[in-house]
């Protein structure tokens, strides 16, 4: 089974979680034997753009060691084999058309989605 | 044929993000696809025909079903006699039919 | 042959619409005789957390037992009698690593602990999977 996990909220609880718990779900997914795959969108296109680093949070003293990184943990899983889709419109509407970008990224419009879609046994909505 | 089911539960108005479920709905229906909206929780509020629902009156002319969760219309104080033109009226069964149907869900 | 459902949740108790809409919705299915399987991520695994208590209701003036108020543990509950009573499978599986971060060890009886594996296994073996996410 073929399977396209849309991926539409970023920043979710991820200083909290120390990862994006959808990618890091994925990753746990892939591990156990899943053909998995990913479309961004929403604020979650910004996770393939370069740059972004989080120092890690240190709260009443109490210091995070794993800061999440979310570009790390979305570039490991194109590394893994897994497609790397982000919707371009939802690249446009926040200015991040010409943003460098992970190289694995595979940019699909909205007039690509039902092809897109049409190709997976399961298609879910996160 | 390709059957989806995009379950929105949002109201439209309070978050863009909905838009999408329209743009996408209308793209698979311009493919063939079968593609079908059902709006429940806060998404009913936008099955009022006074409520200024864009993205739902693209979705029907493109040939899209919309359908309202009579428990979340019910709840919100919506009488059959106020809904937009098109959109029916369906329980939560409908959700499971297609399922079991073999529907691509997404839940928004 | 039996259809088996499966659903992914997210939604900790009490925080969401989504809830009771899923219950509702997985209510419906063991109606119409399908096997159900739940695979709880995230606050999601607080649904079915043995400890959760009633309470009275002042603003309504009504005491604990007059306001009798479901709680999200005895909703799960009872679709698993249900699904017995229908003669239907009902697995319901707790992310172990969601259980340990959020100290949601305790669950109602027939809550299994479980992880991504269990999800991919139950989504592979089921005729369809429903992931309601959260935001």
């Amino acid at each position: 089974m073929k399977a396209l996990n849309i991926i539409s909220l970023g920043y979710r609880a991820t200083l909290e979680e120390q990862d994006d718990t959808i990618v890091w779900l994925t990753h746990a997914m892939r591990g156990a034997g899943a053909d998995i795959d990913i479309l961004l969108r929403g604020s979650a296109v910004n996770y393939v753009v370069k740059g972004q680093a989080v120092s890690p949070l240190a709260i009443g003293g109490r210091e995070q060691k794993h800061a999440p990184d979310v570009y790390g943990q979305i570039e490991t899983l194109s590394e893994k084999g897994a497609r790397i889709y982000v919707l371009a419109e939802d690249l446009k509407q926040r200015g991040l058309k010409q943003a460098p970008r992970l190289d694995a990224t595979r940019i699909v419009s909205d007039d690509d989605l039902p092809e897109l879609l049409g190709g997976y046994d399961a298609v879910w909505h996160w | 044929m390709k059957n989806y089911l995009i379950v929105e539960t949002r109201d439209l108005l309070e978050t863009r993000d909905t838009e999408w479920t329209g743009v996408l709905t209308c793209k698979l229906a311009r493919n063939k696809a079968e593609a079908t909206v059902f709006l429940t929780e806060n998404g009913v509020l936008a099955a009022r025909a006074a409520y200024d629902a864009t993205m739902l009156r693209q979705c029907l002319k493109k040939g899209v079903r919309v359908f309202a969760d009579s428990f979340a219309l019910e709840e919100r104080g919506i009488a059959l006699c106020d809904l937009a033109k098109g959109v029916e009226v369906a329980d939560i069964g409908l959700v499971t039919d297609r399922m079991i149907k073999g529907a691509t869900v997404l839940w928004r | 042959m039996t259809t088996t459902l499966t659903f992914a949740l997210m939604d900790a108790p009490f925080e969401a619409s989504r809830t009771a809409t899923v219950l509702r919705l997985i209510d419906d299915a063991i109606d119409k005789g399908c096997n159900i399987n739940v695979f709880a991520y995230e606050g999601a695994v607080y649904l079915p957390f043995a400890l959760q208590a009633p309470h009275a209701n002042a603003v309504h003036g009504r005491d604990i037992d007059e306001e009798d108020h479901p709680l999200p543990r005895e909703w799960i509950a009872a679709l698993m009698e249900k699904a017995k009573r229908w003669d239907v499978a009902f697995d319901w599986v707790n992310c172990g690593l969601c259980v340990d971060e959020r100290g949601a060890s305790e669950a109602i009886e027939g809550v299994r602990r479980g992880s991504p594996a269990d999800f991919w296994t139950m989504a592979t073996s089921s005729e369809n999977t429903l992931v309601v996410g959260t935001n």
